[in-house]
């Protein structure tokens, strides 16, 4: 056999060299495609290797732990880190600014800012460039573009000023929030340098970023340590919110290259962290937790307390269960600040009232030293209902207010944009106390608030809110003198947590002692000492932010991509393979049907059918192998130039020029492979439908139409119904929709009934077309059997294609289906710039789209909140009046968006306020229900992600379907646990998708959900901002608030540029598929000029015939130039004109950006290329002697 | 002489848009080992067809067929292929030679097919093509080879697995007189060396009268036009 096959390969070279050509175009595409999937894999891998230099792990967290805590991290115990570097660092978010000297300012919004000790810097990739000194910096490359920085530059570097108190509670600082640092460029990282794509985030695209010493960060940021003083007796050490983990060995491109290594890699720092979490849980002392155990010497308990004023709960119950294991009591307490008592409904005397009081929410029956509370009458207090207060005697008495008496008490509310409402409650006093009880006047029963309970006046107090300073009493003053912030009421501590609670906890302190024993100072110092060890391992470091990432081995399972690129462009290249596959078999086919006797005389000669075959195919076999071996090698080159494409033509797509080429031999041996079977199918199939025939038929050979059988009468009835159908459909459909006849409602995944309705006439038009060809050429062909004349050369041609009619139908409706896949695909083309804000659409109504680099605590659109903003201050600075800004307050996290081509988990977060919600807006795919915004505010059903897992916590979302279905890939009713998959604490249930909306990239939810999911975020950082229908509406926008939000580092955007933006990569993919599909449609034409050869080879005889008859050289020339023209127009023509009718409410309407230019050359190529390569054919025919033919030689 | 062939009221009819068309009828013929048939008749007859059917590349619609004693149709598909390879040598009108193939590996096609041993087979295909004189072509491939040439070199293909029934169809319709009388000689000869029956499709009246048999199909029946294979029937 193996002698078989060689001769007749060598024998057939010449028309084998086409399907080897062929099979080897489809085994270079395949290749290419897996190549280009691998090289952006690998690419990716390597930009996070170059993003992280030495870094393997990272621990950051909202909250700032000891610098110290770095130190005792040191993991000499643990095999695997011995080698490793523990840096602290304090890496936050900000905006980095520079004024030119002709005074335009120049900025970089969204910045990290990392800070690091210098010794610290060898763990970026930084290459030549040195750390920054104290007074400088050194940026990233995009930054320093950004700014058009140089060297010696002075820039101001703008930071959230970090507060332990939250933002978003009574005593946190709001207006004051952010710091300016003014820094001297010392350095400026090149773009290949790893360190200028730094980021705890994994993208291909340059980030912002830059980078000063920790040092100057902390002394900056007061973070720096702090020793106790008089004024201040609580020392506090040098802080930091992020730990790097610096890993010994740094992987190379190489090294990681096997998947094996890539594993062990992935293996080993997935359980590192987790040692590292491991050596965190005993590491963390209270300080790290801003956690004070303050000895109430005087009282003999302990009280726990919190930096920022509030106990997390976590903290707090782990405080409890500490007290109960070491055999003491806790009594929870919470305080809030009341900004008067008055007696209420008094008209006897002149109104009674005291200004900033503290009320205490409290057990009363604890025991000493916790309790009890005694009356006046030296009675317990009994419990209290939420609308019953017990009165100090102080205030009692200032009050003149008696048992029984009502009083009312007003205090702030903490609103959703940094205003404080105030809140009236009247309570029934039901006890006063006794003036010298010293369980109820103690001043420990508020925590230490620097700036509040440790300063000698109301003039004195640090707080962020207006004080009524003139209502103050002289009483009030020297309550203040004499017992500071001692509460002069109290309520149960449920009513306590009733009116107070809030997301960040529900005790303010707890206050530990031994039951009915003050402790003495010693005895407290070894109780202090035994409840820290205690609380430390009930402490889960986790749940209070502070878990270890593995970053490097995250950015590497993220590197898979978010698309699979090899998958992208084997979709991409469909028609190109499709094509070049058909076209291998269309040739064998060609070069088996002359050799038909052969088969036949091997089974006359004692062959089997099946081995006589076998022959053949393995001569096809053979054919093909030569095909993939040659196709891998072009693979290679074809994988280039789609990579350079990619950093080139479709830089778009991925918004990178650093892809390299890498070359996985298993890609290319996979990509041989299915190429080569794929050949051998259809070879084989040619072979057995060319030689599926009696030995004698096989003998005499085929006639042109022996694959021709006739149409059975079902079928002809059936093709003639789908024929009347498809008129009626392709006419009725349109006129339909223009008669508003078709609901513009959804339909389903977005798309309306009316374009759906328009899309099934396209496809109408194009089954109309070529069954009205089939029809055409079916009845050319019975013509022919009765005997119709042929008047025309033209006509000729016509009942040449006509005697093979299911040859000639089948190859034009390839050309008419590619056709219309490439026009209706290049037709789809939008461009949202051109389109205007409309509720019902991807921009929602929305003319801008802002984000803040720091949080913007204040509502823009009331006057207060301009004002405390500096917005509405100058002309530069205001806002238009149409201007409506919503904001949304927001947990950065991955970019999710198709501009982000690694795999996201847990894209950033918003929260929608219940005004957004209200207002609803945009366009939904698949969703149900006519609000779908309103299913964010739904209580679901908690969910089991696992089999014996937790129960969490659902939330709903709401998300764009580009982001869940091809970055998340996620849908309708999918659960995302968040934070992360390892440690979930919510199930984030997808309720909505949007359509091509501004929201890609993020998850929505509401503004509640995400306080509950994220206490630490406070304000907004993005903002939709409606201004109205003018242009000029949105530019004075824009400036005014780039203008007076600039410590912010507000950056806006137009809301069409930003969808234009995420369009431009679907765009993108839209002109490599045209492309590739073009190349595809090409090839196509080829295998039509195949179609021609073989008709041509097949009537050679004919041909000779009417050059003996006396036929010129050119009328047959024509002959055959329109027999193939006619049929590859009529494709061309009939999928051209279905797409544009399917895409007809696309192209009316005012997005739409069709390239017309480049569909017209692709078009026109195609037919060119068509028509051309019919020039062979007929070169073949005229070279055949006329006598070899006629006489049978 | 042991009976080679045995064909006992064959039919074959064929379908046409027209209705079945009957090329042969009742059709019964006996061919013994060592004997030489010529068959004759006009164009369309179905003279090809009754050869085929002998050869087993075509089934008869009724009627019997028996080679060696063994109906061929009964045997599946593997096997009638190697019965066919074993025991039946064709000879077509245009030679249908493999052109990629040389003089020597045309006539060891059949030994491809691997049903017999293939000890001296290489040798027995030298020899024959010596014996029909193209030693000095044979690896030499058949566009290179004489309308003549290729035929002969057809006849050693054919007698390669030494069959016991030869069958030739017009082997002599594409040659021109003396090259045809050559071949003639030939099949005869070869025919007789290897006591194999042989039947011979022929228009041409100069070969049919060297053959010491023939029969006329005429309207789908036979007539024999000698006595004593008219006896043997």
């Amino acid at each position: 056999m193996f002698r078989f096959v060689l001769r007749s390969l060598m024998f057939y070279r010449r028309s084998h060299f086409v399907v080897i050509m062929a099979v080897a175009v489809a085994t270079a595409v395949i290749g290419g495609a897996l190549i280009v999937g691998d090289s952006v894999r690998a690419s990716l891998r390597d930009m996070t290797l170059g993003r992280l230099g030495g870094i393997s792990h990272v621990l950051h967290s909202p909250r700032f732990v000891r610098e110290k805590l770095a130190e005792d991290l040191t993991l000499t115990d643990v095999d695997s880190l011995k080698s490793s570097q523990t840096a602290p660092a304090l890496l936050l978010p900000g905006s980095v600014e520079k004024k030119s000297s002709d005074g335009t300012l120049r900025r970089a919004a969204s910045v990290s800012i990392l800070g690091l000790r210098p010794v610290d810097w060898t763990l970026l990739d930084a290459v030549e460039v040195k750390p920054p000194s104290d007074a400088g910096v050194v940026l990233g490359f995009k930054t320093a573009t950004e700014l058009n920085a140089t060297v010696g530059d002075s820039v101001s570097v703008w930071v959230e000023r970090p507060s332990s108190i939250p933002r978003d509670s009574l005593l946190g600082e709001r207006d004051e929030v952010t710091l300016e640092i003014v820094l001297t460029v010392e350095g400026i990282l090149p773009e290949t340098a790893g360190a200028s794509r730094f980021s705890l985030q994994p993208t291909q695209q340059l980030p912002y970023n830059a980078f000063v010493t920790l040092s100057t960060f902390q002394q900056r940021l007061n973070l720096q340590e702090v020793v106790a003083s008089r004024r201040n007796p609580n020392s506090r050490p040098a802080r930091v919110n992020t730990l790097i983990i610096g890993s010994g060995d740094r992987p190379s491109r190489d090294t990681i290259g096997a998947s094996k290594t890539l594993q062990q890699l992935l293996q080993t720092d997935i359980e590192t962290s987790k040692r590292l979490q491991s050596k965190m849980q005993k590491a963390i002392t209270p300080d790290d937790i801003g956690l004070r155990i303050r000895t109430i010497e005087d009282r003999g308990y302990l009280s726990v307390e919190s930096d920022s004023m509030i106990l997390e709960d976590v903290t707090s119950d782990a405080v409890m269960a500490a007290a109960e294991k070491v055999g003491m009591k806790s009594a929870p307490t919470l305080v809030y600040l009341a900004n008067e008592i008055n007696a209420a409904n008094r008209t006897d005397v002149k109104s009674q009232y005291s200004m900033y009081s503290i009320v205490a929410g409290l057990d009363f029956d604890k025991p000493l030293p916790l309790g009890p509370f005694r009356l006046k009458d030296d009675t317990a207090v009994l419990p209290l209902k939420d609308d019953e207060i017990i009165l100090s005697d102080w205030l009692a008495a200032d009050l003149r207010v008696a048992v029984g008496d009502t009083v009312q008490a007003r205090w702030h509310e903490v609103g959703s944009h940094g205003d404080l409402p105030e809140t009236h409650q009247s309570f029934v006093v039901r006890g006063i106390l006794k003036a010298d009880d010293q369980i109820s006047v103690d001043k420990d029963l508020t925590p230490f608030v620097d700036g509040v309970t440790n300063v000698d006046s109301f003039g004195d107090w640090d707080q962020p809110f207006d004080m009524e300073m003139n209502r103050i009493t002289p009483r009030d003053d020297e309550y203040w003198e004499a017992h500071r912030a001692t509460p002069k009421a109290f309520v149960s501590l449920a009513t306590a947590e009733k009116f107070w609670k809030s997301r960040f906890g529900r005790y303010t302190s707890i206050r530990v002692g031994s039951e009915g024993v003050a402790l003495p100072a010693d005895r407290l110092e070894t109780l202090r000492r035994l409840l820290r060890s205690e609380m430390q391992p009930l402490i889960d470091p986790v749940k209070l932010g502070l878990a270890f990432r593995p970053l490097r081995a995250e950015g590497l399972q993220a590197a898979v991509g978010a698309n699979d690129f090899s998958v992208l462009f084997l979709a991409f290249s469909f028609f190109l393979i499709l094509s070049a596959i058909l076209l291998a078999a269309l040739m064998f086919q060609l070069n088996i049907r002359q050799r038909v006797a052969q088969v036949g005389l091997m089974e006359s000669v004692g062959f089997s059918p099946a081995r006589a075959r076998r022959f053949f195919v393995a001569e096809g076999g053979a054919v093909a192998f030569l095909g993939a071996i040659l196709g891998t090698v072009l693979a290679v080159s074809f994988a280039k130039l789609m990579i350079y494409g990619l950093t080139t033509w479709w830089v778009g797509a991925i918004g990178t020029r650093f892809l390299k080429l890498d070359l996985q031999p298993q890609s290319l041996a996979i990509a041989a492979f299915v190429s080569l079977g794929l050949s051998i199918l259809v070879i084989w199939n040619a072979v057995r439908k060319s030689t599926q025939r009696s030995p004698r038929e096989l003998l005499n050979g085929l006639g042109s139409d022996d694959l021709d059988v006739p149409q059975r009468s079902l079928l002809r009835r059936l093709m003639s119904l789908a024929f009347f159908v498809s008129i009626v459909a392709a006419f009725a459909l349109p006129a339909a929709t223009f008669a508003n006849l078709v609901p513009s409602k959804e339909a389903f995944g977005g798309m309306s009934w009316r374009v759906v309705a328009f899309f099934l006439a396209g496809f109408a038009w194009l089954t109309m077309g070529l069954l009205l060809l089939q029809r055409t050429l079916q009845r050319r062909a019975n013509e022919s059997v009765v005997g119709s004349q042929i008047t025309s050369l033209t006509g000729l041609s016509m009942a040449n294609s006509a005697r093979n009619p299911q040859r000639s139908l089948l190859t034009t409706a390839l050309i008419a289906f590619a056709a219309f896949v490439i026009v209706a695909v290049g037709a789809g083309r939008r461009n949202p710039v051109s389109e205007t804000p409309s509720l019902s659409t991807g921009n929602g109504g929305f003319s801008l789209v802002a984000e803040s680099s720091l949080p913007v605590q204040f509502d823009m659109n009331t006057a207060d909140g301009r004002t405390r903003l500096g917005l509405n201050v100058s002309p530069a600075t205001t806002l238009p009046d149409a201007a409506n800004v919503f904001g949304f307050r927001m947990k950065p996290g991955q970019d999710a968006s198709c501009l982000n081509l690694f795999q996201a988990t847990v894209p950033t977060l918003l929260g929608a306020t219940d005004d957004f919600i209200e207002r609803g807006g945009f366009r939904f795919a698949d969703t149900p229900g006519e609000k779908p915004w309103a299913a964010l505010k739904e209580t679901l059903d908690e969910t089991t992600l696992a089999e014996g897992a937790k129960s969490l916590p659902t939330i709903p979302v709401i998300g764009d379907v580009n982001t869940l279905q091809f970055s998340l890939k996620k849908g309708l009713g999918d659960v995302i646990p968040a934070p992360n998959s390892d440690n979930p604490e919510y199930a984030l249930k997808i309720v909505g998708m949007l359509d091509s909306s501004v929201f890609q990239g993020v998850l929505v939810m509401s503004d509640s959900n995400l306080k509950r999911l994220a206490p630490e975020t406070s304000g907004s950082r993005y903002f939709l901002i409606d201004t109205g229908d003018a242009n000029a509406s949105a530019d004075q926008t824009a400036s005014a608030l780039e203008t007076a939000l600039q410590s912010y580092g507000m950056d806006t955007e137009r809301v069409s540029r930003r969808l234009a933006d995420f369009l431009a990569v679907q765009n993108t993919y839209l002109s490599t598929f045209q492309m590739l599909g073009g190349l595809g449609l090409l090839v196509g034409t080829f295998g039509l000029a195949a179609v021609m050869l073989r008709n041509v080879v097949e009537r050679r005889a004919e041909i000779a015939l009417l050059r003996s008859i006396g036929f010129r050289a050119t009328r047959i020339i024509w002959l055959i130039l329109v027999e193939n023209t006619l049929l590859l127009f009529w494709g061309v023509l009939t999928g051209t004109i279905a797409a544009l009718i399917a895409m007809l409410p696309h192209l009316l309407s005012t997005g739409a950006d069709v390239p017309w230019i480049e569909l017209g050359v692709t078009l026109a190529a195609v037919l060119l290329v068509g028509t051309l390569a019919v020039i062979f054919p007929i070169w073949t025919a005229m070279r055949v002697s006329v006598r070899e033919v006629l006489t049978g030689h | 002489m042991p009976l080679v062939l045995h064909m006992h009221n064959v039919t074959r009819t064929f379908d046409s848009p027209g209705g079945a068309i009957s090329i042969l009828k009742d059709v019964s013929l006996r061919v013994l080992s060592g004997s030489a048939v010529a068959i004759r008749g006009p164009s369309g007859c179905g003279k090809s067809t009754l050869l085929y059917l002998a050869g087993t590349l075509d089934q008869p619609t009724s009627g019997l067929i028996e080679i060696l004693g063994e109906n061929p149709w009964r045997l599946g598909s593997g096997r009638l292929a190697s019965f066919r390879n074993q025991h039946i040598g064709f000879i077509f009108q245009d030679h249908q030679l493999l052109p990629q193939c040389s003089v020597l590996e045309n006539v060891l096609l059949p030994s491809l097919a691997g049903f017999g041993s293939e000890g001296d087979v290489r040798a027995r295909a030298v020899a024959l093509i010596e014996r029909v004189g193209l030693s000095h072509r044979i690896n030499q491939r058949p566009g290179r080879l004489s309308g003549g040439e290729r035929q002969r070199v057809a006849v050693c293909r054919a007698l390669i697995h030494r069959p016991s029934l030869l069958l030739a169809d017009e082997p002599t319709g594409n040659l021109d007189p003396t090259t045809a009388e050559e071949i003639g000689t030939l099949l005869l000869e070869v025919a007789a060396e290897n006591d194999a029956a042989l039947l011979c499709v022929t228009h041409s009246d100069e070969l049919a009268s060297r053959f010491p048999h023939s029969v006329t199909l005429s309207q789908g029946s036979l007539k024999f036009n000698d006595a004593e294979l008219a006896e043997q029937q």
